[in-house]
């Protein structure tokens, strides 16, 4: 178990690593960025705490502009601590925070004025009407859109003058995207904007977000726990478990990094030789059913499954199994539990 | 912005609009009659020396000023300030609406100012709206009131107004629920207005005081707001205004200081 955390932590090191300009340095010696070269969001060491309870602890994070990432984690695993960090509502308790290029702490009204963000808990005032909450945001944004606002509110088909306590939780989600979209943003946080929708509304939510927003080059950076929604939209994607981010990366790269090797014995196989499997370099997780083993491997999983075939037992078969994002995901978010 | 803050106050206020307007009526139907010298004379506790005389514009003056700005009326107008302030930002809070405020590129200085402003503005309103009852009700009847004295006893209700709202705000950002923020807030505007008072009675009662009366007087808010003599035109408080002025102000900054700090 140690050496799959061990492991994992490699994972999150290696990922750092994909900005080598971050890699060798220490965040003081970071070389000036101009903003509009930096990061979409570039996270160092960061700490968050609730009372005596960390809820982030020691998170590195850097979302390239123009991506899509999807955080995933469980429930509680510090989603919505990172996005509300992000905008400035809750100050780190360690580590630095910018987003465009600007410190959350000592430029929160930049950044605000510069991201577009859609709550988990859908939080609109709902005695407004539409235009009057467009009215509200107009005049406490630094630049408002209402051309664009109202091209996606007849994107989504939304009724023109209706109060929003009269609106279905999906139509409020799409309203808060219109309105996100107001200030023409950079940078789009999305907290859970699926959780609770249904199939079609999650659907039209999604595709908007890939077919219209993500194309227009805007870095969307979006929470969730589902992860086929994840897979949908992201191209980059981070796994969070409890305060802490255990794997981080283009979904492509992790896609071709992550394999799953699966081994069957001619007899059942001792517990001596699974932790021999256990210990082969580039494995993360072994699993047993019968005589069959499926070990996921991070990494050469062909050369892992050579080494397989040379162990000292006999073998029916060694295959190579692609793996999808969920089961990548499952696999680093089971970690830990029974 | 203003106009969103006014949509949400418009439900508590709106019941306020009542507050002026029963001032009024009772003003209004209370007997002409009423006002001779044995009633002002009891309320001023000198029957045998005024039963005869002619009513005095201080006479007319105390019993308007007890119809008007020291009624249970005005008393609910004190309880429409906590509901107000209590509600500004533990109902942000409490809905989940504050992230949504919290992400427009405002500053959360402003945020809370605008609120408390459009709160103070209406609260005002209300309190003109009784300085008119208290101005024109009595003078149909033929007792005029000094306008100079009803406009300073406004504006020291409407500071007095103002204090409450300012505790209730503090007790907004403080708290997360709209309601318990209202009864703390009520409850520490109580102890910091009267509760000087009540233990010097108290103290008297039992035989304990060591203390000046007017010391305690001092002590305690409601005397600085309440104030019968500048009422009846006789005296400009200026210790009054000062004092109120101040400890209306002292509550706002505490709240603006803590909502900085407040992560949510």
């Amino acid at each position: 178990m140690a050496q799959v955390t061990a492991l994992m932590e490699e994972e999150r090191l290696n990922v750092t690593a994909l900005h080598p300009q971050h890699d060798e340095l220490t965040p003081a010696q970071y070389p000036p960025l101009s903003r509009s070269s930096s990061p979409a969001i570039e996270i160092n060491n960061l700490v968050v705490s609730y009372g005596k309870r960390r809820a982030i602890e020691g998170l590195t994070l850097v979302v390239p502009r123009g991506s899509v990432y999807g955080l995933l984690g469980a429930n509680g695993a510090g989603k919505t601590t990172i996005i509300k960090t992000l905008l400035g509502f809750r100050p780190p308790n360690g580590g630095s925070v910018r987003v465009l290029g600007y410190d959350v702490v000592r430029q929160r009204l930049e950044v605000c004025a510069r991201v577009g963000y859609v709550s988990e808990e859908n939080s609109l005032y709902t005695y407004l009407t539409i235009p009057q909450i467009c009215a509200f945001c107009r005049d406490t944004s630094r630049q408002w859109h209402q051309d664009i606002v109202d091209r996606y509110l007849r994107l989504f088909d939304l009724p023109g003058n209706a109060k929003i306590g009269k609106l279905s939780k999906g139509m409020r989600m799409q309203l808060a995207l219109c309105l996100a979209l107001g200030n023409d943003p950079d940078l789009l946080l999305l907290d859970e904007p699926t959780a609770g929708l249904d199939p079609i509304a999650r659907h039209t939510f999604l595709s908007t977000l890939v077919g219209d927003i993500a194309s227009e080059g805007k870095t969307i950076f979006f929470s969730s726990h589902i992860l086929a929604d994840v897979e949908a939209v992201a191209d980059w994607v981070g796994i969070l478990r409890s305060g802490r981010l255990v794997l981080s990366g283009e979904l492509d790269t992790l896609k071709q990094t992550h394999k799953l090797v699966r081994v069957t014995y001619a007899e059942l196989p001792p517990e001596s030789e699974l932790d021999a499997l256990r210990a082969l370099p580039g494995v993360v997780n072994v699993e047993q059913e019968g005589r069959s083993v499926r070990l996921r491997v991070r990494g050469d999983a062909d050369a892992l499954a050579t080494s397989v075939q040379e162990r000292p037992y006999a073998l029916r078969d060694v295959e190579v199994v692609n793996l999808n994002l969920e089961h990548i995901a499952l696999a680093y978010l089971m970690e830990g539990r029974p | 912005m203003i106009a969103k803050e006014l949509r949400e106050a418009k439900w508590k206020v709106l019941p306020g609009l009542l507050i002026p307007l029963f001032i009024a009526l009772n003003l209004v139907f209370t007997s002409p009659a009423d006002i001779d010298a044995t009633y002002v004379a009891h309320r001023l506790h000198n029957l045998s020396a005024v039963a005869s005389q002619p009513v005095s514009a201080y006479d007319s003056a105390v019993w308007i000023f007890s119809f008007t700005l020291n009624t249970g009326f005005a008393f609910m107008l004190l309880v429409l300030a906590a509901a107000l302030g209590a509600g500004l930002i533990a109902s942000e809070t409490s809905r989940g609406s504050m992230f949504f405020l919290l992400s427009r590129p405002v500053s959360r200085d402003r945020l809370l100012l605008t609120k408390y402003a459009v709160c103070a503005a209406l609260l005002l309103g209300l309190v003109v709206l009784i300085g008119l009852a208290a101005l024109v009700v009595p003078a149909a009847y033929g007792h005029p009131q000094h306008p100079g004295g009803v406009v300073i006893s406004i504006i020291l209700f409407w500071l007095e107004t103002l204090f409450v709202l300012g505790v209730a705000l503090v007790c907004s950002v403080v708290i997360r629920g709209t309601l318990l923020a209202m009864i703390v807030a009520l409850v520490s505007v109580f102890l910091m207005s009267d509760l000087p008072t009540y233990l010097y009675n108290l103290a008297q009662d039992f035989g304990w005081s060591t203390i000046t009366h007017n010391s305690v007087v001092a002590l305690s808010l409601g005397t600085y707001w309440s104030n019968l003599d500048a009422f009846a035109g006789n005296s400009f408080p200026w210790q009054s205004l000062l004092v109120s002025v101040i400890v209306a102000a002292i509550p706002v900054i505490v709240a603006l200081v803590l909502f900085r700090r407040r992560a949510y």
